[in-house]
């Protein structure tokens, strides 16, 4: 069994690795998910509603999940699936190639789009747009 | 008390009944992990498909008529190959410039000459005594040439036999003869 999540880019394997609730494939889920804790969801079933992490917090969309009607906010946001609505990664957005997303996408720090991403929507920097990069 | 039932025991508590939550999470982790990079890599090959075909399906149709017509030709040339090689004497004789040039030359040429046309050989004929005498050479050279090896079955013959069985030619002979 694999023992190492998903490969990324800008989400730290370590932040997938400590996701703390699943919703899985086939199941449907109905309403808003919310904690002010630096969890993480991952949602390979059918989710309907928000979610909202009020600190840190990372969001894994499987590649057969799917999220609808919904308002996304976390520090790490990787979307394999798809996903209707808006999202907002305070720190990293990852989409990658099996991934769609419909609706409005803004991250704060890094932002991470396959080729083959398919991307309806707005994506929009929320940080200093002429600030000066540090490295 | 008689109402009071009494209590049933207890199984022995065992620390592997319940399995540990942590090594749940890990478990559902990693499978759901697996599941994704299989589900994952399947829909982005797929995508990569529909965006080849669609961005080069006119190169993969000319490509493809080009090959169809191709192997349609290689196959009606292959199948017509008779017709084609009795046709080509036809077609040639109509197109090319050369073989009327041919024709006219062959045509021009001296024709094989006929047996009527065939001269006749020239001879001079000899006096009768000449011959007699050329006949009369020839007829002891015959005789006096050496007899080949004799056979064991077959007797050998004199001389004289060999003679007597040359014809002789005789003047009244040579004058009834059809040679010329």
């Amino acid at each position: 069994m694999s023992q190492n999540p998903a490969s990324t880019r800008l989400v730290p394997a370590d932040r997938l690795g400590a996701i703390t609730s699943l919703i899985a494939e086939g199941a449907v889920f109905d309403g808003n998910f919310h904690t002010a804790r630096d969890q993480g969801i991952k949602v390979d079933g059918h989710l309907k509603g928000n979610i909202t992490f009020e600190t840190g917090g990372t969001l894994h969309v499987g590649a057969s999940g799917v999220i609808e009607n919904t308002r996304i906010e976390a520090d790490y946001v990787f979307i394999e699936g798809k996903v209707i609505g808006t999202v907002i990664a305070r720190k990293a957005l990852e989409i990658t190639g099996s991934a769609t997303l419909i609706g409005d996408a803004s991250y704060d720090e890094l932002i991470d789009m396959h080729p083959r991403a398919r991307v309806r929507g707005k994506i929009e920097y929320r940080g200093d747009i002429d600030a000066e990069p540090t490295y | 008390m008689p109402w009071r039932r009494p209590e049933r025991p207890k199984p022995p508590p065992s620390p592997h009944a319940v399995p540990d939550p942590e090594s749940v999470r890990r478990a559902a982790l990693a499978a759901s992990w697996q599941r994704d990079r299989r589900i994952a890599q399947r829909r982005l090959a797929w995508r990569w498909v529909l965006w080849f075909v669609g961005r080069y399906f006119l190169h993969i149709l000319g490509l493809v008529v080009l090959l169809l017509l191709a192997g349609w030709l290689l196959r009606s040339q292959s199948g017509s190959a008779n017709a084609e090689h009795a046709a080509i004497p036809i077609a040639m004789s109509e197109a090319s410039p050369l073989v009327p040039a041919v024709l006219q030359t062959l045509q021009a040429a001296p024709a094989w000459p006929t047996p009527s046309r065939i001269p006749e050989p020239a001879y001079t004929e000899l006096p009768a005594q000449e011959l007699n005498a050329v006949d009369l050479r020839l007829l002891r050279q015959l005789a006096e040439k050496p007899e080949p090896a004799p056979l064991q079955n077959k007797t050998p013959r004199s001389a004289s036999q060999a003679e007597s069985l040359i014809p002789t030619l005789k003047p009244e002979n040579w004058l009834h003869s059809k040679e010329p």
